[in-house]
Parts: C-alpha cells; sequence; structure tokens
C-alpha cells in the first residue's frame, strides 16, 4: 500500500511539472505534440526509474560532499548506455526518440528526485517513486502537447479532428505557445486544487 | 588517511565504474550502429531513386556543384545488376529558418524520380510542410530539361505549387532540386562522371 502512495504522489500530489515546476526546459521545447510528449516522458520515466534505483543502491557508498557529481554520473551513464542500445538495436524507436535521450541527462527531475527521494529512501521505494514521478511527467507533457497540437495545427496524434475550415493558430506550436499553455494550466489547477483543500 | 582523499577515491572509484560499462556498451554496440547508419543513408537514397539497388559514391566537380543558392553535397552514382539507374544528390539549400538538407534522385532518362527532405529547421506548421509527401511529391517525373519553377496558382508542367505561407522553404527546395537537375545535364548525363 506504501508503495502505491508514492506512485500516486508522483502523479498527483506532487506532481513533477504542475507540482515541483520541475524539468521545464524539456517541457516546453518538446511539447509541440501529444506524440512528442509521450515520447520525451516515457524515456525519461525509463531513466528515472532505473537512477533511482542505482542511487538508492548506493547511498551509503557515496560521500555526502560529492553526492552531486556522483547522481549526475549514474544518470549520465544511464543515459548514455540507453542510447546506444537503442541506436544499434530499435533503430525505428531511436529514430523517434533519439533527439529526446541526451536531453534527460540535463533534466532536473532525474537529480531532483536522486537527492530528494532516492538517496533517503529504501531501493524498492526509489523505484516506485521513479514510476510515479515518470508516469506524471509523461501524463503532464501529453496533456500540453495535445493542447498545443490541436490548437496550432489542428490535429492530436497527427490526426485531423478540427474541421478543415479551422485556421490553426500556429503561435500555439511555436515557442510562446508553450508559456501560454503551461502558465494557463498552472492557473486552472491550482483554482481546482485551492478548492477541494 | 586524509577524509579529502578518502572522498576523491570514493569518487573516482564510481566514475571509474561508469567508464568501465560504458567502454564495454560502445565496444558492444559500435558495430550495429555502424550498419544502422548505412542502412539508414541507403534508405534515404533507394526513396528517391527506387530503380536502383547498390550505390557508389562519385566524385563531385566543384565548379558546377555550387551556386548563391545552394549547394551538393554528395553524389551516388545508382546501379542495379551493373547497369546505370540514375544518380542521387545531397543537396544543401537556405530555407527561411536555416540550411535545409535535400535528397534528389535523378535517373537517366532526365526525370526527376524523388525528392526527401532531411534535417532542417523550418517554422513548425508553415514551412516544415516540405517534408509532406504532398509538397515532395509534385517533383516526381518532372523533365529537368528547363528549369523547374514554384507557382502560388495551380501549378503546370515545369511548376510545382509553393506551400501556402511558406514561399521562402518552397523556393529553398526546388533551387536545390534545381542545382541538382543542372549539375546532372552538364556533367553526368554525357558520362562525365563516371
Amino acid at each position: 500500500m506504501k508503495l502505491l502512495k508514492i506512485i500516486k504522489n508522483g502523479i498527483i500530489t506532487e506532481n513533477p511539472t504542475f507540482r515541483l515546476v520541475l524539468g521545464m526546459c524539456p517541457t516546453l521545447a518538446v511539447t509541440t505534440a501529444a506524440a512528442n510528449g509521450i515520447g520525451m516522458g516515457l524515456a525519461t520515466a525509463f531513466v528515472l526509474v532505473f537512477s533511482n534505483l542505482v542511487v538508492a543502491l548506493i547511498k551509503d557508498f557515496v560521500p555526502k560532499q560529492v553526492r552531486i557529481p556522483a547522481y549526475i554520473v549514474v544518470a549520465a551513464t544511464f543515459v548514455t548506455v540507453v542510447d546506444m542500445i537503442m541506436e544499434a538495436y530499435v533503430p525505428v524507436l531511436y529514430e523517434s526518440l533519439g533527439l529526446f535521450i541526451p536531453l534527460i541527462v540535463v533534466n532536473c527531475i532525474i537529480l531532483g528526485r536522486a537527492e530528494a527521494f532516492a538517496s533517503k529512501n529504501t531501493p524498492l521505494a526509489a523505484v516506485a517513486d521513479g514510476l510515479g514521478m515518470g508516469l506524471g511527467f509523461t501524463l503532464s507533457l501529453t496533456l500540453l502537447g495535445i493542447i498545443r497540437e490541436l490548437l496550432g495545427a489542428g490535429t492530436v496524434f497527427g490526426v485531423q479532428v478540427m474541421p478543415q475550415s479551422f485556421n490553426p493558430a500556429v503561435i500555439m506550436i511555436l515557442p510562446p505557445g508553450a508559456f501560454i499553455t503551461l502558465g494557463l494550466l498552472l492557473g486552472l489547477l491550482n483554482k481546482l486544487t485551492a478548492k477541494t483543500e | 588517511m586524509p577524509d579529502i582523499l578518502k572522498v576523491g577515491l570514493k569518487l573516482f572509484i564510481i566514475t571509474a565504474i561508469a567508464a568501465l560499462i560504458l567502454g564495454v556498451t560502445h565496444l558492444a554496440t559500435q558495430g550495429p550502429i555502424e550498419q544502422q547508419r548505412i542502412n539508414a543513408a541507403n534508405l534515404a537514397k533507394q526513396t528517391v531513386l527506387p530503380q536502383a539497388e547498390d550505390f557508389n559514391e562519385v566524385d563531385i566537380v566543384s565548379e558546377a556543384a555550387q551556386n548563391d543558392k545552394a549547394k551538393i553535397l554528395e553524389i551516388n552514382a545508382g546501379m542495379k545488376e551493373n547497369e546505370l539507374k540514375g544518380y542521387t544528390f545531397k543537396v544543401i539549400t537556405n530555407g527561411y529558418g536555416g540550411e535545409i538538407e535535400i535528397t534528389v534522385g535523378i535517373n537517366m532518362d532526365g526525370r526527376v524520380e524523388g525528392v526527401q527532405i532531411g534535417e532542417h529547421s523550418e517554422t513548425p506548421g508553415l514551412g516544415a510542410k516540405i517534408i509532406e509527401e504532398t509538397f515532395t511529391n509534385q517533383y516526381n517525373g518532372k523533365e529537368i530539361e528547363n528549369p523547374i519553377s514554384v507557382t502560388k496558382n495551380e501549378p503546370g508542367d515545369q511548376e510545382i505549387q509553393a506551400i501556402s505561407g511558406a514561399t521562402v522553404s518552397s523556393h529553398a527546395v526546388n533551387d536545390g532540386v534545381n542545382l541538382a537537375a543542372q549539375y546532372f545535364l552538364e556533367i553526368l548525363q554525357s558520362g562525365g562522371g563516371q
């Protein structure tokens, strides 16, 4: 039960995008389409689960003065290994996700969860946290991607949903659209949760 | 042992293990990655020149391979069973948002066989539509005897229709195709490239 609570914490209570507002660079940059949001989210979730696991396993060995460089090395190593294996054996997946993989190293969610959670908890709990945070990140990015793609291109996941007469607001898939959508969604979610508390 | 040495040693152990893992992965994946890159490059050539199966790189005659709008980076002769079927050209041109990479296939009848857009940084939703087949397929079967031009209206025989709102990007692609066509007519068609 405790593990489920940790997962739910990542998806809802402390959603990395809308609650912790972590990892904004990839969030703003790649959410031009729903499919990109899912791709980036899942790739990050995958790395997050394993980097959390490794950090939790080596937490007693790592001296606290050099824990940050140690965690960065863990995340960067893992990302690079995933990058190489994907390019070598699953080229189709690499073609669509390849662009996002190196970006994960600099995603502060990885370092944030290593420092705030994995280094203080058991490996099992750390994996659950990685899973929850990763899924929370994926859902947020997909939501942003759906809204921006719908308004900016008239499609969702590449499928035309708006009538042909709809004139897409191209600004929504350009960088300003990312800030506009994120700002409005943050405000909306704050308003909704403020009522229930 | 002083504390700082102990801390440094531990960090060294962590980075050494990371380096070892990376080295082993690199060794294991080096071959397959090389092969995937060759496959991908061949696939792009085959898309624009489907008649051919093998591709051999051809030396570029420098003065004809460049004008003020575009530049040819690589030319391959497309062969099938030792018969020359045509050429593929990798061309760089200047779009609205930066350089556009285009692969053009021209067959021995002097017609465009296919056009494919590679890397580009055109505006999403506008110029980026150059990658769509509805745009690039307009070139299929076009004769290259005379340069192809871009129009905003219903296109004629030697014309392709520009993407609305993205005239610069459309012209950039067209410049690249025309440069490849010109090079083909001047150098390759007579057998000068062999």
